[in-house]
């Protein structure tokens, strides 16, 4: 549980890539490390987004349904729960330890506090945020063309 | 009150106004004395003759006459200042009594006021008005004899010695006084207007700031805080410029003051100097003269002020009572109550009540509740059926129509008639009184202890002096009889009763889980807590309760570091229990720090403070020393991140090296190694630690007020939770601790707390107004609240529940129980009141046929 740790798993993280180690000690330390066992549940789907977190070791999954099977898995230095905490917004899925796990949780008024004043963190998180509009928006063209292509053969 | 200022002033302070008079006339012979013995002194004493003196039979010396006149003097000038001062405090007196009163007087009169006048009063105005306003008014009463009478006094005591010295340099002395009195009070006339505005507008701006804090929902929602400040700024620019003006004004006519007091000196000097030339005045009555015409200028410059002010206050007097009168005050028994009068009860009566504007449009032309009986209100959900409810509860006043219980009218009845019959459960009640067995005996304090014991003796004869009730504010009001028990513990078993019976036995055992262990309840709590602990210790074997504690808390072992504790505990293994239990508490102890020092401890933290001012060094260097995001650190506060790196920057100790060991020994203390994980602990420094808590021990076993953290012992400077727990919750667990308050809560309840649990969150702080319990829960508790006093009419503004409604019913079987209902709950209830989208109210008996409520 040291912040040693904390550090490597945010050095681990594309968000933090450009920000040096002077200044991911401090993150890391106005962050808590967390950890759950197997199975205990981070986060619900309609919970407040109060934190975003970032995986130190151990796994998570994610799921749309507590019952479904996951839809993605994170392990060290993957953020997750960042744009529930940046938009003010409930959670959309559920977040559970896949095996033992070690987060570093960043309340969200914290998290704000270093875009405000981190502007290179700030791009970073601007960046990722457009990457996934981008597969998200490639991932609907696909869909529909999908579907025209089958409209046009009925 | 008496309109009249001064037939008030006299009435209430005549005995203390004679008596003033009488030491103020005690001082004018001393003061002419203290002008005609330097006169002596120099015309005699100091120029005279050699030749012997006389005085009381005795011949005495030049010299020996001089010394004396000189005592004579300084004696008198003592005589004259003791009695001033005796003087001042008399006046004092009498006005912060007179204050008093007023404010009681006031204060009473906003209980009198007919409930419809609250619709249009301004809180804010009020305030303002009863303690800004009136504050000058009291010292100005202090002084309403005493200054007229004694500057007046003084001044003619100074003119007279001065006229009698020569009436030509008497006459120069006052030549200025008639064209001063006509001049300056024709000035003050607008000094005057412009303070009349100043209290308007120092009561407008009250009101706004008032209005902004209770409506700050409004603000926030309404996104509305540079509107707001806007206004506030208008309002104080608008007081601004009348103070300017005022200032201008107050200055102008000190100027023009000084300037007519100053030409008499110039008369003096050259008719007087002319005189004593011409051999007709001799030179020690010109210099006595002189120094009396310069002590003229204060008491003719305090007339000028007291005619100013005797304007100002009246006029002020008159405008506050003003506001706070008016034909619809209710009389006084309204407080009080009626010697004899009859307990109000049985049927309501609503005729022809019209609720008038913010009541939805609320019409009944005729209703009759009988004892008993219970009522459901349907619709009027715009405001009508509020209306309704508030009305029969007696809180509102229908334009026209009323409400009468068993015959009397609400509005005239008195509040003990109003606060023995009508029980009122608020649509979000707010509970007073801190904890929650006062906010349930609120209902009861309607048997005024009499003042007694000498302690008392004081307060009471104030009270008898400024027309207060002489009551004991502190002492046992609970009219047990109102609640039906014959004392204070069959009060207590019938709240806790109530408590369970309303639901509220969850949210009295949470409250007490955090509630600090009374000190005097050591013993009951000591065993219950062992057994809770054990029950919660043996289920790290077992029980899903033992395992789940086990696994969010860091148990304290006497041989190991606890990371989830601060250094300063893990040093101690024990915590003070005076005080707050905060973890600087132990170093504020003399005792303790002492301790410290002696055993080397204090270097050994002062070390690992190093360490960590070197970490935040680094943070700071790399950050910028305003970096916001320091004060998100936990147990740090940005200013001493900052010192800490200064401290490590600066080298090693040099100057200041005490000060510096005491800022890194602090830094070192509160330093939590899972919460910080700075990695400032190497081996040897926890070894080092360990060694020194185990030379610590027997040191501390001794020391007073300290606790071990594996004591079986009760810290009554912690919650009863932490007792139980005796261990700190892992912080890296606090993702996963939601079931920690219900386990321990199980565990206490299994040793057989839950009695006592109920009693200590009885005891349980509830913060202001009961914010600490939700609103459903200061529901339930306005309605244990209002059947504790077993009403004969319960008014319940929020649709209750069935469960609600049938504990009320069956607490209070014989009220009549008018509640706000929906389809469900009107259900069985004797009669059913519609309020329709117009507001008229309708009643038909309810499904059970059995009501007597009907309709004309």
């Amino acid at each position: 549980m040291s912040l040693d740790d904390a550090v490597g798993a945010l050095r681990a993280c594309t968000v933090f890539r450009r920000i040096d180690d002077g200044r991911l000690k401090l993150i890391a330390l106005t962050g808590e490390t967390l950890s759950y066992r197997a199975g205990e549940t981070l986060f619900a789907r309609g919970d407040a987004g109060d934190a975003a977190y970032v995986v130190i070791s151990g796994a998570a999954e994610v799921r749309m349904d507590p019952a479904a099977a996951p839809v993605a898995r994170l392990e060290r230095g993957a953020l997750f729960g960042e744009i529930a905490a940046l938009c003010d917004r409930p959670r959309i899925a559920f977040v559970t330890a896949a095996a033992p796990l070690e987060v570093l949780r960043l309340d969200r008024a914290v998290l704000r506090r270093l875009l405000a004043e981190f502007s290179d963190l700030a791009l970073e998180v601007i960046r990722l945020m457009a990457d996934r509009l981008e597969s998200a928006n490639l991932k609907l063209a696909a869909r529909d063309a999908g579907g025209d292509a089958a409209r046009t053969k009925a | 009150m008496e309109a009249g200022f001064l037939r008030f002033v006299w009435r209430h302070s005549w005995r203390w106004q004679l008596s003033i008079l009488a030491i103020t006339i005690a001082v004018f012979p001393l003061v002419y004395l203290s002008l005609e013995l330097p006169k002596i002194i120099i015309n005699d004493a100091i120029h005279g003759d050699d030749g012997p003196r006389a005085l009381l039979g005795f011949e005495i010396g030049r010299l020996a006459w001089l010394l004396t006149m000189c005592c004579a003097l300084l004696a008198l000038i003592g005589l004259v200042n003791a009695l001033k001062w005796r003087l001042n405090v008399t006046m004092g007196r009498t006005g912060e009594r007179m204050l008093r009163r007023m404010r009681y007087m006031l204060f009473e009169r906003v209980l009198r006021f007919p409930a419809a006048r609250f619709r249009s009063a301004r809180q804010g105005e009020l305030i303002q008005s009863m303690l800004g306003e009136l504050e000058p008014v009291g010292g100005f009463i202090g002084a309403v004899i005493a200054t007229p009478l004694f500057q007046g006094g003084l001044l003619a005591v100074y003119a007279g010695f001065i006229f009698v010295q020569d009436w030509r340099l008497g006459l120069a002395a006052v030549a200025m006084f008639p064209l001063q009195g006509w001049l300056i009070p024709r000035m003050q006339a607008r000094v005057i207007r412009l303070n009349r505005q100043r209290a308007v507008g120092a009561r407008d701006l009250a009101d706004f700031i008032g209005d902004s804090v209770a409506r700050i929902d409004d603000v926030i929602v309404d996104g509305a805080g540079r509107w707001r400040l806007a206004q506030l700024s208008a309002r104080l620019h608008r007081q601004g410029r009348i103070r300017l003006d005022l200032f201008r004004r107050k200055y102008a006519i000190k100027a023009v003051n000084n300037l007519l007091n100053q030409l008499p000196p110039f008369f003096f000097y050259a008719v007087g100097g002319w005189l004593v030339i011409e051999g007709r005045l001799d030179f020690g009555a010109l210099v006595a003269v002189l120094a009396a015409q310069k002590e003229m200028a204060s008491p003719w410059r305090e007339i000028l002020v007291y005619v100013q002010n005797w304007t100002d206050y009246r006029a002020r007097f008159g405008f506050v009572v003003e506001g706070f009168g008016g034909p619809d005050l209710l009389p006084q028994e309204r407080i009080e109550g009626r010697p004899g009068a009859a307990p109000l009860g049985g049927d309501c009566e609503i005729v022809v009540l019209d609720g008038g504007p913010g009541a939805g449009g609320l019409f009944i032309s005729r209703l009759i509740l009988p004892q008993g009986a219970r009522v459901a209100v349907l619709g009027g959900e715009s405001g009508a059926r509020a209306a309704l409810l508030r009305m029969v509860a007696g809180l509102e006043a229908p334009v026209s129509g009323g409400v009468t219980l068993g015959g009397v009218a609400l509005h005239d009845a008195t509040l003990p008639q109003i606060g023995a019959a009508v029980g009122h459960v608020a649509e979000d009640p707010a509970l007073s009184g801190g904890a929650l067995r006062a906010a349930l005996a609120a209902g009861l304090l309607r048997a005024p202890p009499p003042l007694t014991g000498a302690a008392a003796a004081e307060m009471r004869m104030e009270a008898r002096l400024t027309g207060a009730a002489e009551i004991d504010p502190d002492g046992d009001w609970i009219d047990y009889a109102a609640a039906g028990v014959a004392g204070a513990d069959a009060l207590e078993a019938r709240m806790l009763a109530l408590a369970q019976g309303a639901g509220l036995a969850p949210e009295l055992r949470a409250l007490a889980l955090e509630a600090p262990v009374p000190a005097d309840a050591q013993a009951h709590w000591a065993p219950l807590v062992a057994a809770a602990r054990a029950a919660l210790a043996q289920g790290e074997d077992g029980s899903a309760d033992g395992a789940l504690v086990a696994d969010l808390i860091a148990p304290w072992r006497r041989d190991a570091m606890n990371a989830h504790a601060c250094l300063l505990d893990n040093l101690l293994f024990g915590a003070v229990t005076g005080g707050a239990a905060d973890g600087d508490a132990a170093l504020a102890r003399d005792d303790i720090a002492a301790l410290l020092r002696e055993s080397g401890a204090d270097a050994a933290l002062a070390e690992i403070g190093e360490a960590i001012a070197v970490e935040f060094a680094a943070l700071v260097a790399a950050a910028g020393r305003d970096s916001a995001v320091f004060g998100d650190i936990a147990g740090y506060g940005q200013a001493q991140i900052v010192a800490a790196a200064e401290y490590a920057a600066s080298g090693p100790p040099g100057r200041r090296a005490s000060a510096r060991r005491r800022f890194m020994v602090r830094l070192a203390a509160r330093f939590i190694p899972a919460r910080d994980r700075l990695a400032v602990l190497d081996a040897a420094r926890r070894a080092r630690l360990l060694a020194l808590r185990a030379a610590l021990r027997a040191r501390l076993a001794a020391t007073p007020e300290f606790v071990f953290f594996d004591s079986d012992a009760v810290n009554p400077a912690l919650s009863l939770f932490d007792n139980v727990l005796r261990s700190p919750r892992r912080f890296d667990r606090r993702g996963a601790a939601r079931g920690l308050n219900g386990a321990v809560e199980a565990a206490l309840l299994g040793a057989g707390a839950g009695e006592g649990l109920l009693r200590l969150g009885l005891a349980a702080p509830i913060g202001r107004g009961g914010a600490l319990l939700s609103r459903a829960a200061r529901r339930r508790a306005a309605l244990a609240r209002a059947l504790i006093k077993r009403p004969r009419l319960l008014v319940i503004e929020a649709a209750p529940d069935a469960e609600a409604l049938a504990f009320a019913r069956r607490e209070a079987p014989e009220a009549t129980l008018i509640h706000a209902a929906d389809a469900a709950t009107s259900e069985g209830a004797d009669l059913v009141v519609r309020i329709d989208a117009a507001g008229l109210a309708t009643a038909s008996p309810g499904a059970r046929e059995q009501g007597g409520g009907h309709e004309p």
